[in-house]
């Protein structure tokens, strides 16, 4: 077992896991933040998209030991149903959620996406979305929902 | 996954010592993604790992007169957003863009896409043609081996015991010479290369000056192509010279018949790769 210092969602903790835990593992399984979803565990599908210093990346292939010092940030972190996020929001108002698995994934991929360029093409936004996979919505309307969000961000001048 | 023990440090002289001392069966980490892969499918089994991605030391990019030296731990996001390599190094750039998603980039290093020497890692061409040194470390040692001569074969490479990559050092490109990457894949996101080619070359009053070419994904190794640079070197390129070198792909390369694609298709892709860079600048 290793103690790994880190912040989660703008809270500090200090944990002990197994050396060979995954940060998927450690959110959902100590830290009961389940909205971080497992699809492959390979790094193919996104379902376990979080961000480590405001990157996205698949947590299913990140050891927790080697995030000691970083800042998570998980679904649970950009918000929730009492409160929801214009991201999320969009997401509802565009119809882009059917089954709902990819959504955390993709909501923390498009958040990372608008933090960095709040008007993106759809180009980019492709881009960005390109290691979260939908089964279900055929992805256009994903794309709506993320260009949406990026409009209401900027009328609404909310910080990212 | 195997029970076993992460080792980190953040300081490379502390790890080197610790890596000569060390008895069991381990292997480097750096962004994971090739290595917490092999772990989950049960194809590597160390007693350890070595992180090397919190190593301040193989984090920098440092550029000079006519080369940049990118440490091993670099990300390849933070490659690709660098201004310096972008422009003096635009073919690693465009590389590294078609490697899996921002997902996977935003883990990635240049030092693992290396290491794990597969014949498919997108980099390798491109640091073929910038003719990239490989600059390696132990406890008290540092040697430093051509990028061709480091890849031994599919998954071996010249790394001994204690070794650990270090950094690449690349050519600086000129800005009358320019270069391509182009990828064969079965998707556009998350597909590994099917056949790639990273091509570079200069031309001064119509005729080729310089040509570097290289095929990865075909054979057990990325393949560095002599024939067909000879063949354009000094001459005015033209649809004739395009017809020729086109035909010369297949014995270049000694394609893989694996599970991926057949050794007919990997030639017949190689050749409209290589002709549509060829197109380009004729
Ligand atoms: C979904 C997915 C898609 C992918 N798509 C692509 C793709 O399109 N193109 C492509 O080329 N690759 C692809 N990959 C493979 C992988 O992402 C790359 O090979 C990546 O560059 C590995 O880097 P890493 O830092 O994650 O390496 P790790 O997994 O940490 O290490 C890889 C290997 O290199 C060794 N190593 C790492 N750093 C060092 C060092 N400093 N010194 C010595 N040895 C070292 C390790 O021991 C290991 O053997 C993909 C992987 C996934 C999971
Ligand atoms: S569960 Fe991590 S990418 Fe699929
Ligand atoms: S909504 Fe079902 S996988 Fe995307």
């Amino acid at each position: 077992m290793i103690t790994v210092k880190f912040e989660v969602n703008n809270i500090e903790r200090e944990i002990e896991v197994r050396d060979n835990e995954t940060l998927l593992e450690t959110l959902r399984e100590r830290l009961k933040l389940i909205g971080t979803k497992e699809g492959c565990g390979k790094g193919e599908c996104g379902a376990c998209t979080v961000m480590i210093d405001g990157k996205p990346v698949a947590s299913c292939l990140v050891l927790t030991g080697q995030v000691e010092g970083k800042s998570i940030v998980t679904i649970e972190g950009i918000g929730d149903v009492e409160n929801p996020h214009v991201i999320q929001q969009s997401y509802i108002d565009e119809g882009a959620i059917q089954c709902g698995f990819c959504i955390p994934g993709m909501v923390v991929s498009s958040y990372a996406l608008l933090k960095e360029k709040p008007e993106p093409s759809e180009e980019e936004i492709k881009d960005a979305l390109s290691g979260n996979l939908c089964r279900c919505t055929g992805y256009r309307k994903i794309i709506a929902a993320v260009k949406t969000a990026g409009k209401k961000i900027k009328e609404t001048g909310v910080e990212l | 996954m195997k029970n076993l023990q992460l080792i980190k440090s953040d300081n490379l002289s502390e790890l080197l010592e610790l890596l000569k001392k060390e008895e069991r069966k381990y292997n480097i980490i750096a962004g994971g993604t090739d290595v917490m892969v092999l772990l989950k499918e049960f194809l590597i089994d160390p007693q350890c790992l070595y992180d090397v991605s919190g190593l301040s030391e193989l984090k920098e990019i440092l550029v000079d007169n006519d080369s940049i030296e990118i440490g091993s731990a670099v990300t390849m996001s933070d490659i690709i957003s660098d201004s310096e390599v972008s422009r003096y190094a635009p073919v690693l750039v465009s590389a590294l863009k078609e490697v899996g998603s921002p997902l996977i980039r935003n883990r990635a290093t240049l030092g693992g896409n290396v290491g794990n020497s597969s014949p498919a890692g997108d980099s390798i061409p491109a640091l073929f043609v910038l003719n990239a040194r490989v600059n390696i470390v132990s406890e008290g040692n540092e040697r430093s081996v051509k990028i061709e001569d480091f890849i031994l074969g599919p998954r071996r490479n010249v790394l001994e015991k204690g070794e650990i990559i270090k950094s690449f050092v690349i050519d600086k490109m000129g800005t009358d010479e320019r270069s391509f990457f182009l990828k064969a894949g079965s998707r556009n996101a998350l597909a590994i290369s099917k056949a790639n080619l990273a091509f570079r070359f200069m031309l001064k009053d119509n005729l080729v000056k310089s040509m570097n070419l290289s095929f990865g994904s075909v054979g057990p190794v990325v393949i560095k192509s002599t024939m067909i640079p000879q063949l354009f070197i000094g001459k005015k390129p033209d649809p004739g010279l395009i017809d020729k070198s086109c035909s010369l792909v297949s014995e270049e390369i000694k394609p893989i018949d694996d599970f991926r694609s057949t050794a007919k298709y990997r030639v017949k892709v190689l050749e409209n790769l290589l002709r549509k860079c060829l197109d380009e600048f004729c």
